[in-house]
C-alpha cells in the first residue's frame, strides 16, 4: 500500500509566492468525525470540533452542527468554505419555502435542497454532510449526503475523516428499538473512539438531540467530567529490556 | 552501514513522529516528546517512546520517520553509541565551520557521524528522516561536575548542525520557538529543573491545540550533571477547553 504524504503531494503543485508564502495552500478542511442515529421519536447527532489546514489545527472548538431551523440541523464535513456557502444557501431557500407556503419544510425535502445544489456543483464543491431532523411526518429522520451528491435515509451512520474508524463500533452497536439514553451514549462514545485515533478528528464532543419540541445542544470537553472515555491497554517497553526503560 | 546498494527508501515518512521540545536549565537538559506513532494522520500506535538513551552523558529525542531513526540506531550501535562519549563543542577550536559544529575527541565519534552520514544520505537522495535532538551534559574537566555544561545539538534531516540553548522541531518550530524563547530570557542559565520542565508543560498544551498529529500523553526525559540521563515517566495532559463554551455557529 502506498501511503502518499500530504507534504509531498502538495509539493508538486506549490510555488514559492512572496506575497503568500506557499500556494496553493493547504485547504482548510473540517478534518471530521460526524455521527447521527435516529431513535423512536428523534435523532441524536455528534462531532467533534477541529478545523484543520494540512498539520495545523486552525480552530480546535469548532461547532459543525449548524442549525437549520428549529427541528433541523446539518452537521458539515468536508472543505470548511464550502459546507458554510452551501449550509447559508440551503438554509436562504428553505426559509422561503418555508414563508411562503406557511408550514414547515419536511426534511426529506431539505435534503433535496441540499443535493441540488450538492449534485449540481459537484466538481466545484468538496462537501459532505449529514442532513438530521424532526417532522410531524415521518419523525426522526438522518440523510446522509456524501461527496457527490447522493442522498440516502439512513438509522444511523457517520461521516467525515473519523467516520472509518468508527463504522465498525456503529455497527455492532445498532439494534431495532435503542432509546435516546442508549443513542447519546453510543453517539457520544463513537466521537471519542473516532478522536482518539484520527489526527483531523478532536477537541470537544458536541451533541445535538432534535425531537418534536426542538433541537437541544450539548458540550462535552475533554477537562469536564461526561467526556467519552477510551480505556487504552497498559503499555509494553518501547525499547529492549537491556536498554533502561521506565514506565 | 552497507550504503550503496541500498533501495531507494523513505522519500515518503510513514510512521512518524512530531514536536521535540527541549529547554536547557541549570545542570542540565530537559527534553519532551510525545508517545505516539502517526500513520499519516492517524494515531495508530500509542506509547511509544522517542527519546533513547546513548549513554550516562547523552538523550537523543527524535521526530520524524521511526523505522529510519530504529534502522539508523541499529546500524551504528556498535560503532558509535557505546561507552563514555562526551561532546565536546567544536566551537572551541575551529570557531567558523559549523558544519563540523560537533565533534568528540577520542575514539567515539557521535554527532560528527550522524552529520556526515546524514549529508551523504541525502546527496544520494535517500535521506534519513529525521530531525535529530541530541541532549547532554559536557564535562569541561574531568570527574568534575561542578564545571559541567549543558548542550543541546539539532540535526536537520538533510545534515544541517548546529547548537542551541531551547528549541522545537517539527510543527513546534512553528508554534512554541518563540513562546521557549520568551520564558528562556526570564532567567536564562538559572532555570532550575522544575521551572524548566513547567516551561516544557505548558508548550506542550499548545501543540495540543494546535498540531494535529500531537498526542496529550507524553514524556519528560533529562540529563542532569548529577544524575546523569533519566528517562521520563508517561504522563497525561488535557488542556482548557473553555473556548468551547462560547462558540456560536460556525466557527
Amino acid at each position: 500500500m502506498v501511503l502518499q504524504n500530504m507534504d509531498t503531494m502538495r509539493d508538486e503543485k506549490r510555488k514559492a509566492i512572496p506575497a503568500l508564502g506557499f500556494y496553493p495552500q493547504d485547504e482548510i478542511s473540517t478534518g471530521t468525525t460526524l455521527i447521527a442515529m435516529e431513535y423512536n421519536g428523534g435523532v441524536v447527532v455528534g462531532t467533534d470540533s477541529r478545523t484543520s489546514a494540512g498539520s495545523f489545527i486552525t480552530s480546535r472548538a469548532t461547532n459543525k452542527i449548524t442549525p437549520i431551523t428549529d427541528n433541523m440541523v446539518v452537521c458539515r464535513s468536508g472543505s470548511a468554505a464550502d459546507t458554510q456557502a452551501i449550509a447559508d444557501i440551503a438554509k436562504y431557500h428553505i426559509d422561503v419555502y418555508t414563508m411562503t407556503e406557511n408550514k414547515p419544510v419536511t426534511i426529506y425535502r431539505s435534503s433535496q435542497i441540499f443535493r441540488q445544489f450538492l449534485y449540481n456543483y459537484r466538481e466545484q464543491l468538496s462537501a459532505s454532510v449529514l442532513v438530521a431532523g424532526w417532522d410531524s411526518e415521518l419523525g426522526g429522520q438522518v440523510y446522509a449526503i456524501p461527496i457527490g451528491g447522493f442522498v440516502s435515509r439512513q438509522r444511523s451512520t457517520a461521516s467525515g475523516s473519523g467516520s472509518t474508524f468508527v463504522q465498525g463500533f456503529l455497527d455492532s452497536q445498532w439494534r431495532p428499538d435503542l432509546t435516546l439514553e442508549e443513542c447519546k451514549a453510543i453517539v457520544k462514545q463513537a466521537v471519542g473512539l473516532a478522536t482518539f485515533r484520527d489526527g483531523s478528528s478532536g477537541g470537544v464532543v458536541r451533541l445535538a438531540v432534535i425531537d418534536k419540541t426542538g433541537s437541544k445542544f450539548e458540550l462535552f470537553r475533554p477537562d469536564k467530567p461526561g467526556f467519552p472515555f477510551v480505556q487504552t491497554p497498559t503499555p509494553h517497553l518501547s525499547f529492549p529490556p537491556h536498554i533502561e526503560q521506565v514506565l | 552501514m552497507n550504503s550503496h546498494e541500498e533501495v531507494q527508501r523513505t522519500l515518503n515518512p510513514t510512521c512518524t513522529g512530531t514536536s521535540v521540545i527541549a529547554l536547557q536549565y541549570k545542570t542540565g537538559v530537559v527534553v519532551l516528546t510525545d508517545r505516539v506513532v502517526s500513520y499519516g494522520k492517524m494515531a495508530r500506535y500509542k506509547n511509544v517512546s522517542r527519546q533513547y538513551k546513548v549513554n550516562e552523558n547523552v538523550l537523543i529525542a527524535f521526530g520524524g520517520d521511526h523505522a529510519d531513526f530504529h534502522g539508523f540506531k541499529m546500524s551504528s550501535n556498535a560503532k558509535y553509541f557505546s561507552g563514555n562519549a562526551s561532546i565536546k563543542i567544536l566551537g572551541r577550536k575551529h570557531s567558523t565551520d559549523t558544519s563540523l559544529a560537533f565533534s568528540t575527541e577520542g575514539e567515539n565519534f557521535l554527532a560528527h557521524a550522524i552529520v556526515k552520514i546524514r549529508i551523504f544520505r541525502r546527496c544520494k537522495m535517500n535521506p534519513v528522516w529525521n530531525t535529530l535532538v541530541v541532549a547532554g551534559v559536557e564535562e569541561e574537566e574531568k570527574n568534575n561536575k561542578e564545571t559541567s555544561t549543558p548542550f543541546i545539538g539539532v540535526i536537520t534531516q538533510k545534515g544541517c548542525a548546529y547548537q542551541v540553548k531551547h528549541i522545537a522541531t517539527g510543527l513546534g518550530a512553528y508554534l512554541l520557538n518563540q513562546a521557549v524563547e520568551d520564558e528562556w530570557r526570564k532567567k536564562g542559565e538559572d532555570l532550575s529543573r522544575e521551572d524548566a520542565e513547567a516551561v516544557l508543560r505548558k508548550s506542550l498544551e499548545l501543540t495540543l491545540y494546535h498540531d494535529c498529529v500531537a498526542d496529550n500523553e507524553f514524556e519528560i526525559g533529562r540529563v542532569d550533571a548529577t544524575e546523569g540521563v533519566v528517562l521520563g515517566k508517561e504522563e497525561k495532559i488535557i488542556g482548557d477547553w473553555s473556548i468551547a463554551e462560547t462558540n456560536c455557529q460556525y466557527e
